[in-house]
């Protein structure tokens, strides 16, 4: 699915790395699977990005 | 002209009640509580501009999350030039998730990532006003 400027490669491994700290930074400190359901979607589509353009 | 409309996708209604009222009078605003009723809207409207709350979630259908569908938005052929802004009214316990959902919604096409403590109609009326006078 193209998006119209399509972000660098740079660009979508920094936001998966902040994504990802997130994440580990709300399991640490207890969060519910619901506090970090909005970080987990947009984490799915960052590596979906991340695949299209690695591959 | 035309008065421009904009599309809302909130599960929340006092927030959806303080959108409207910040917007009344200078734009249309259609409001949706779903994101399958959403692409509803953008099928039968001409709309121009989506604002969708961050944590706006759908049970009824395969969206669940407002990243499917800014993704669904972005890679439809008639949605896909339409201004995407997520907005964001974060209780303090999921603050340290700001930075990361604002990369990432940029990233994947949103143009603003708009995070308020409480809704500032001000603020918020200034924002659209300003991405409308670009559409």
């Amino acid at each position: 699915m193209p998006l119209i400027n399509e972000p660098s490669l740079q660009e979508l491994q920094e936001a998966r790395q902040r994504l990802m700290e997130s994440i580990q930074l709300a399991e640490k400190n207890g969060a519910t699977a619901q506090d970090t359901q909005v970080v987990k979607g947009a984490l799915k589509h960052i590596d979906e990005l991340i695949d299209a353009q690695s591959t | 002209m035309n008065r421009q409309t904009i599309l809302a996708v909130l599960n929340d209604d006092d927030l959806q009640g303080q959108m409207v009222a910040s917007l009344d009078g200078e734009v249309s605003i259609t409001t949706a509580r779903t994101f399958s009723r959403a692409i509803e809207i953008l099928r039968m409207s001409q709309i121009d501009l989506i604002v969708s709350d961050i944590r706006a979630h759908d049970d009824e259908s395969d969206f669940a999350s407002v990243f499917d569908f800014l993704r669904w938005v972005k890679g439809d052929p008639f949605a896909r030039l339409l201004p995407f802004v997520c907005y964001s009214e974060s209780p303090a316990q999921f603050k340290y998730q700001t930075d990361a959902l604002r990369t990432a919604a940029l990233a994947l096409g949103a143009v603003l990532y708009l995070e308020m403590d409480n809704f500032d109609q001000s603020l918020f009326r200034q924002e659209i006003d300003r991405l409308l006078l670009i559409c």
